[in-house]
């Protein structure tokens, strides 16, 4: 019992590190990168993260037996795949929409492809739509938080249904799955999102350009804020749900 | 996303430690006054409500660098485990256990250098323990009163299973934030924002009564038809009453109000 | 496997993705009619640049969470009539996304007036006659959100139990709606608020270009003709941004739900793999987009 108790711990406090790094992968421009006065997805910090997040949970749900490794990288692939065509999509409105090109202005050229992508940038603005270094980074960062909202909902589905240490990083023999414990399981999961991405979001004031912003730097000290934060709501995944709660 | 205004809250019309003692001296004795009629948690959850909502007008009028409603959400994010806790093992445990780690997160949020507001942790310990008191009051309410075995005998195979626990679940974060982000502005006043946080929580105890009816459809032996019927009435009665006063408020407060007509032009 | 479940999966496969693109298309024109989320921040500035509007400042809350409150809500009611009153499933999604209507509609209204009263130092004055007109544009949009997302997850529970896990997943209906209204909400802030809040928003100055920080606030106030009001706004949207926002939520459900089909009809392997060529492509549209843009803009003169 102690085993599968810290390996709860492990997970929700992974979870939380795993949330916490996506959101800063994630470009977000917040509500400048609506009027295209800055780079990035056009929407909040918490808002977008969460919105990538729970895709990857319609499908940690549907592969609830499957093996723990298996449903946290389908997850977060889902997680990716919903913010790589929003992201695509976002380009569309821009260019088509908009009629600028996607840039930025912190670098010269862009540090994946090499580009030259300054002189596309509208003076006064800090750049447009999302560029292929912050939309790589954005893939990434989607991934992250997808398998970390799959990590806390996993975690918290199979602890309620008092699985053992090996059911719980394997399969888990369930004929039927347990709609009560999967609802409980899906607020788990929304509370570590709501907890994890705002920590993340109020410690770089809601907008970033991903790993090529400056405040990238901030990472370790936020890391050790999330770390604890989920820590302290793994304690309390563990109080509710002990013994099963069938 | 709203623009945030910088600087202190303007000195409130009602002292916040009224709230904070009305809050909770009435929203967790109705946790357990619940074994009476459901009608009383119901009834009890607004004060609670209310008391977020004020305390999230006084956390996000330092302006958080992203929008009001996270403050809200991230409330809800450490209520709800706690309230959760509380209505497996002992309601005033839910409220210390909300205390505690209210606390614990303001301190977290405060010593690592993440949000440097001077009343963050007073303030984050006061919203998860509103957020934690109205969502058990209002899940005891929907699920026939706050009783032994309350959790796994009525809340998961009840309000769990069918799911209902999420519309209250997210209106509570409504409840707390939306008075605040939806009164946003340089000539925000205590008095309006409150009388709207009454009308929203009314929208939630309303909710809470609609999963109390469904509860009473699934099992009439742990709730009555009569007594869910009664909270979707009391929800609307202080919806109504809380809109009406704060429409009236609004339109009295405005700079001018017409039925039609054009701005002036542009200086 | 029987050609009839085999073809009774693909026609629910193809409802779930049509239903999704009338999900993020109304979502995002709702959020239009009363310039929710993003653009709002301008819409809100706009009086202390001495720009005096009758655009709708619909402030609710940021979209993921206003479309999950919907979700929410009218996958609740929808449930306690349909499971636990046993109401036909038709009646009951009418009656849900009527309540739900009725909560959206509060909402709007208390963050209009609230708002306009909060900048009366400004000298913003209150139009009723905005609200009155507004209000029906807002809630049929709204309606027929919430209606598309509880029909949704009706389907998504019915047919994981029906069809042993082939589609569906087994979680309860509000909480699909719910999860189903917070994607909703990021596919539209993200995506469809960009046509307003960058090209509708500031008609009135050129196409081409980003929106330099100096003319935040100073937002379009004239219509074609008369003033401008957010039903112009929706007007112009619903013919690029809108049906990009609901192109975008079908492409995501259908690519999820491929995903979810491969693996349950070979091994969840493929899934995987299928899933990180489909990104593999998208990563290279969007690289072909972008060079494809530079070149036919040219750079900022």
């Amino acid at each position: 019992m102690i085993d599968v108790m810290l390996l709860v711990l492990f997970m929700i406090g992974l979870g939380g590190i795993l949330v916490c790094v996506g959101v800063f992968l994630i470009p977000i421009g917040g509500a400048p990168a609506a009027m295209s006065t800055a780079t990035g997805v056009a929407t909040g910090c918490e808002m977008i993260t969460m919105g990538a997040g729970v895709t990857g949970l319609f499908l940690a749900a549907a592969f609830y037996t499957k093996s723990l490794m298996f449903v946290i990288i389908t997850a977060g692939v889902s997680s990716a795949l919903m913010l790589a065509i929003t992201m695509l999509f976002t380009n569309l409105i821009v260019i088509f929409g908009k009629g600028v090109p996607p840039a930025f202005a912190t670098k010269e050229r862009d540090p994946i492809t090499g580009d030259p992508i300054k002189p596309y940038v509208t003076p006064g603005t800090v750049g447009h739509g999302v560029p292929t270094a912050p939309y790589l980074g954005g893939v990434l960062g989607s991934f992250l938080a997808g398998a970390g909202g799959a990590l806390a909902f996993t975690a918290m589905y199979r602890f309620s249904s008092g699985a053992t240490l090996a059911e719980f990083v394997g399969v888990l023999p369930q004929p039927a799955p347990q709609v009560a414990a999967m609802a409980l399981s899906v607020i788990t999961a929304v509370g570590l999102y709501l907890i994890n991405a705002n920590i993340a979001a109020y410690s770089i004031r809601g907008v970033i350009e991903s790993w090529l912003d400056p405040k990238f730097s901030k990472l370790p000290r936020v890391i050790a804020a999330c770390f604890s934060a989920s820590i302290l709501f793994g304690v309390l995944i563990l109080l509710v749900s002990i013994g099963g709660v069938g | 996303m709203g623009h945030v205004t910088k600087g202190a809250p303007k000195k409130p019309t009602i002292n916040p430690k009224y709230l904070a003692i009305i809050g909770v001296a009435v929203g967790l004795p109705g946790v357990y006054l619940g074994k009476f009629s459901p009608l009383i948690p119901a009834a009890l959850a607004v004060p609670a409500l209310v008391w977020a909502a004020d305390a999230i007008r006084r956390i996000a009028g330092y302006g958080l660098g992203t929008g009001v409603p996270s403050i809200g959400n991230l409330a809800i994010g450490m209520g709800v485990l706690t309230a959760l806790v509380g209505l497996r093992y002992e309601p005033a445990l839910g409220v210390a256990l909300a205390a505690l780690w209210g606390i614990m997160y303001g301190v977290i949020i405060g010593r690592l250098k993440i949000l440097e507001i001077p009343v963050f942790t007073r303030c984050i310990t006061e919203l998860s323990v509103g957020a934690s008191v109205g969502l058990m009051a209002l899940l005891s309410a929907a699920a026939g009163g706050y009783t032994v075995d309350f959790f796994q005998g009525r809340l998961m195979p009840m309000i769990f299973l069918t799911g209902f626990v999420v519309a209250v679940f997210w209106a509570t974060s409504m409840t707390i934030f939306h008075p605040f982000n939806a009164c946003l502005g340089p000539g925000e006043k205590q008095t309006r924002t409150l009388k709207l946080a009454v009308g929203v929580a009314g929208i939630d105890v309303t909710l809470a009564g609609i999963s109390a009816l469904g509860v009473a459809g699934l099992n009439p032996s742990i709730m009555t038809l009569e007594a869910a019927v009664g909270i979707i009435f009391l929800g609307a009665a202080v919806w109504i009453g809380g809109y009406y006063a704060f429409i009236k408020a609004a339109i009295k407060e405005s700079a001018s109000v017409m039925w039609t007509g054009f701005p002036e032009a542009k200086k | 496997m029987e050609f009839l479940t085999a073809a009774i999966v693909l026609g629910v496969f193809a409802f779930i993705v049509s239903l999704g693109a009338i999900i993020g298309w109304f979502e995002d024109l709702e959020s239009d009619t009363g310039s929710q989320s993003n653009p709002n921040s301008q819409v809100q500035l706009a009086p202390q640049m001495g720009v005096r509007h009758r655009i709708y400042n619909k402030a609710i809350s940021g979209e993921p969470i206003s479309n999950g409150l919907w979700g929410a809500t009218a996958g609740t009611v929808f449930t306690v009539l349909w499971y636990s009153f046993q109401v036909h499933p038709l009646i009951a999604l009418a009656v849900a996304s009527s309540f739900t209507t009725l909560v959206h509609i509060s909402l709007a209204v208390s963050s209009h007036l609230g708002r306009t009263a909060s900048v009366n130092i400004f000298k913003q004055p209150l139009y009723l006659d905005v609200v009155t007109s507004h209000l029906p544009l807002i809630a049929s949009h709204g309606f027929i959100v919430s209606t598309a997302l509880v029909a949704l997850a009706y389907i998504f529970y019915n047919v994981f139990f029906s069809l042993e896990g082939l589609l569906g997943y087994p979680m309860p209906i509000p909480f699909l709606s719910f999860l189903l209204g917070i994607m909703a909400g990021a596919v539209g802030s993200s995506t469809g608020d960009i046509h307003y809040g960058a090209e509708r928003q500031f008609q009135h100055f050129p196409f081409g270009e980003g929106v330099p920080s100096k003319n935040f606030g100073q937002i379009t106030t004239k219509a074609e003709v008369g003033w401008r009001t957010s039903i112009d706004v929706t007007y112009f949207c619903a013919k690029y941004g809108g049906p990009m926002a609901g192109f975008c939520y079908a492409l995501i459900l259908l690519v999820d739900n491929l995903r979810l089909l491969i693996g349950n009809f070979t091994v969840i392997l493929l899934s995987l793999i299928t899933g990180l060529i489909i990104l593999a492509a998208l990563i290279g549209f969007n690289r072909y987009l972008e060079v494809w843009a530079r070149k036919k803009f040219g750079p900022y003169a």
